[in-house]
């Protein structure tokens, strides 16, 4: 869809926690001021972290040469300094016509004047990355746009071991691609173990959030990856998994006390709080009392793990009673 | 040290007799129930042979014995998962053979006795029969008859009676000045060995784990998840406080060493020091168990209207609610959970799971007890 020209915004601040989705808006908005002005002449890119904001200023207020429009673009906006946002925000209040100023980096708080100044004016593009539950199916799609065929668990073993970087994730796809050839169409579990380089780094808190998210598939998945490379045995996931049950019955028992900030919950358990943010959303998943009888089997599964047990399975089978 | 004989008058008077008359033979076979002493007289033995005063207890020979360092006094333990393996008894066979370090002589101390099987104990049966002269063999059973006969033959029984747990009240009470209800409770927490009991009393850092435990208890039916998993928390904390004492030693035996034999002997022994510290946490979280199973037990007896069998008297009045609703089936399966605490750590479960496993456990129960 092309914008016509008068509905170009004079400010945009493009939002994205995943670089690539910033890249992408980016690139987009070059293709559509590019069509009417030449960019040869009447582009400017500053790097936030190094630029002085009256030169940004002076860019954007200077008349385009020979075009319609002019674009600026400032990179890393999260590392301007309070100053240089104010700056930015005076002059969005006011900003010149015949420019296109677009601010993009990977955050900046909506209670700032300059989120405020610009959203005013309609030009906050936040773009969301996929979740983590969502990026198997988005890198199915990634992999659809260039012509290739990938089964869903091929998908997420993918994921798994690329990791959660859009832009990596990207990288790996071409590489996959590349791989395979233009002649074969479907990409197998395979080809993705043969290609993807392993990250390693998430994994094992990965393992506990799918406990904590009861996703069994995942949970089975990245116990029996970390098993396998031999970068945990089962006991050291069933005791990972065990303080992650007691997290949740903390959250969950906090929760009933009344004490529902997550401020105070982290506080209360003596945690920083990002260690803690999901865990109360998690909890809710659980009946009361379940989170404590869960506790007891992880006792007996214990037991039997240390008893000559087959420990694999008897870990894998009290993942999926946690699951449930 | 024969002070360390509680409560076995005959026994004592046997083996004192025997030293002091200088007719001490080359091997015995110590019989007796669990907690009656066979261990502490197998060291009190071994001080009066080696220590130059006939055991006085106080010098640095029946200290380093006590701790199990001295190098003429070895504890033998079973190493295989059945019993005595082989490799052991020959280690050992050439062993006895070898002068000793520093005293007269060596005391072997070889705990159970009956898990000799036939092959490790007839490897063994030459050497118990005519050792070198300057080696005793202390050997010690629970009953005479699980041992192989041919290796009580080869020994001058001593037998060592059971204590009646009346009887193990008055000697600890004796032995240590303690008022009855202490020493009750310690009794109780030391799973009726009197010797261990009295270490009890001396230790304040074990006591002060039985009076976490016992508070959790009381307030157990009223406690709500975090609470519990705070308290298993806190309660293996106060387990873990008494082990400073014993890392204080083992670091000033580890300075010793390193000052007699230099740094690059010390491996052997921070292994032993660790595998030491494991068990007494273990022994720790056991006492922490016996404490919870007598508080249990007593809310039973008292639910039958038995007073005078509680053996934890000063927690009675938390004990007297529960004891009012409770029944002999709840109280069962109450006891049947710290039971199965006890056999989990046994397995090497972590104690802090078996532990919180336990307490909901019995949380449950003293909730809807009946």
């Amino acid at each position: 869809m092309v914008v016509p020209v008068e509905e170009l915004k004079p400010v945009y601040l493009i939002i994205s926690e995943q670089k690539l989705l910033v890249d992408q808006a980016l690139s987009r908005l070059k293709k559509r001021v590019g069509e009417i002005a030449d960019l040869d002449y009447n582009m400017n890119v500053f790097d936030a972290e190094n630029a002085v904001v009256d030169e940004v200023i002076g860019a954007s207020n200077t008349l385009p040469f020979g075009s319609e429009r002019r674009l600026v673009v400032v990179r890393n906006i999260e590392k301007m300094p309070k100053s240089g946002l104010d700056a930015l925000s005076e002059y969005a209040a006011d900003p010149s016509p015949t420019t296109v100023l677009a601010l993009a980096g990977e955050k900046l708080a909506k209670n700032t004047r300059l989120y405020k100044a610009v959203d005013r004016i309609g030009g906050v593009l936040e773009r969301k990355a996929p979740t983590r539950r969502e990026l198997p199916s988005a890198v199915r799609s990634m992999f659809a746009d260039r012509g290739k065929e990938v089964s869903l668990e091929a998908a997420e073993l993918f994921v798994d071991v690329v990791g959660y970087d859009l832009q990596q994730i990207t990288a790996e796809i071409e590489k996959a691609v590349a791989f395979v050839g233009k002649d074969v169409r479907e990409i197998t579990r395979a080809d993705v173990e043969q290609v993807a380089a392993a990250t390693g780094k998430r994994t094992l808190f990965d393992f506990t959030d799918a406990i904590a998210d009861r996703d069994c598939r995942r949970a089975l998945r990245l116990a029996a990856r970390l098993i396998g490379e031999g970068t945990a045995s089962e006991h050291a996931l069933h005791a990972m998994a065990v303080r992650t049950l007691r997290d949740l019955i903390a959250v969950q028992s906090l929760t009933e006390r009344g004490t529902t900030n997550i401020h105070d919950i982290a506080r209360q358990m003596g945690r920083p709080d990002w260690q803690i943010k999901r865990l109360p959303r998690q909890a809710r998943a659980f009946r009361p009392g379940e989170l404590v009888d869960l506790l007891r089997a992880a006792a007996r599964s214990e037991a039997e793990m240390k008893t000559g047990r087959d420990a694999r399975l008897v870990l894998e089978r009290w993942i999926v009673k946690v699951c449930g | 040290m024969w002070d360390d004989l509680l409560g076995q008058p005959r026994a004592t008077r046997f083996l004192r007799g025997a030293v002091e008359s200088g007719r001490v033979s080359h091997a015995y076979l110590f019989v007796g129930p669990p907690g009656a002493g066979k261990k502490s007289a197998a060291k009190a033995f071994a001080c009066a042979l080696q220590c130059d005063d006939g055991g006085c207890g106080a010098c640095s020979t029946c200290g380093r014995i006590r701790r199990g360092v001295h190098p003429d006094v070895r504890l033998v333990q079973p190493e295989g998962a059945q019993g005595y393996v082989k490799e052991q008894v020959t280690d050992l066979i050439r062993d006895v053979w070898l002068a000793p370090v520093e005293g007269p002589r060596k005391v072997y101390l070889i705990e159970s006795a009956d898990l000799f099987n036939d092959s490790s104990g007839n490897a063994f049966l030459k050497t118990l029969e005519e050792p070198p002269e300057d080696t005793v063999l202390v050997l010690m059973a629970h009953t005479l008859d699980a041992v192989l006969p041919t290796i009580v033959s080869r020994c001058q029984t001593v037998r060592f009676r059971r204590l009646a747990p009346s009887e193990a009240l008055a000697v600890l009470m004796e032995k240590t000045g303690a008022r009855r209800e202490e020493a009750s409770g310690a009794l109780a927490a030391a799973g009726g060995v009197v010797a261990r009991a009295r270490e009890f009393l001396a230790s304040p850092g074990r006591r002060a784990a039985r009076d976490v435990i016992l508070a959790t208890l009381k307030d157990l039916a009223v406690m709500d998840d975090l609470d519990v998993l705070n308290a298993a928390k806190e309660l293996l904390t106060a387990v873990k406080a008494p082990l400073e004492e014993v890392k204080a030693a083992q670091t000033a035996e580890l300075e010793t060493r390193a000052e007699l034999m230099g740094r690059g002997s010390l491996k052997a022994l921070e292994e032993r020091h660790k595998r030491e510290l494991t068990a007494r946490e273990r022994e720790g979280v056991g006492e922490v168990l016996n404490v919870a199973e007598a508080w249990i037990r007593d809310c039973l007896v008292m639910s039958l209207s038995l007073p005078s069998l509680v053996v934890n008297p000063d927690a009675s009045d938390a004990m007297v609610e529960v004891a009012e609703v409770v029944t002999p089936s709840a109280a069962t399966t109450a006891l049947a959970a710290v039971n199965e605490a006890r056999r989990r750590i046994s397995y090497n479960v972590s104690p802090q799971l078996a532990i919180e496993a336990m307490l909901f456990d019995v949380r449950e129960v003293l909730r809807c007890p009946r």
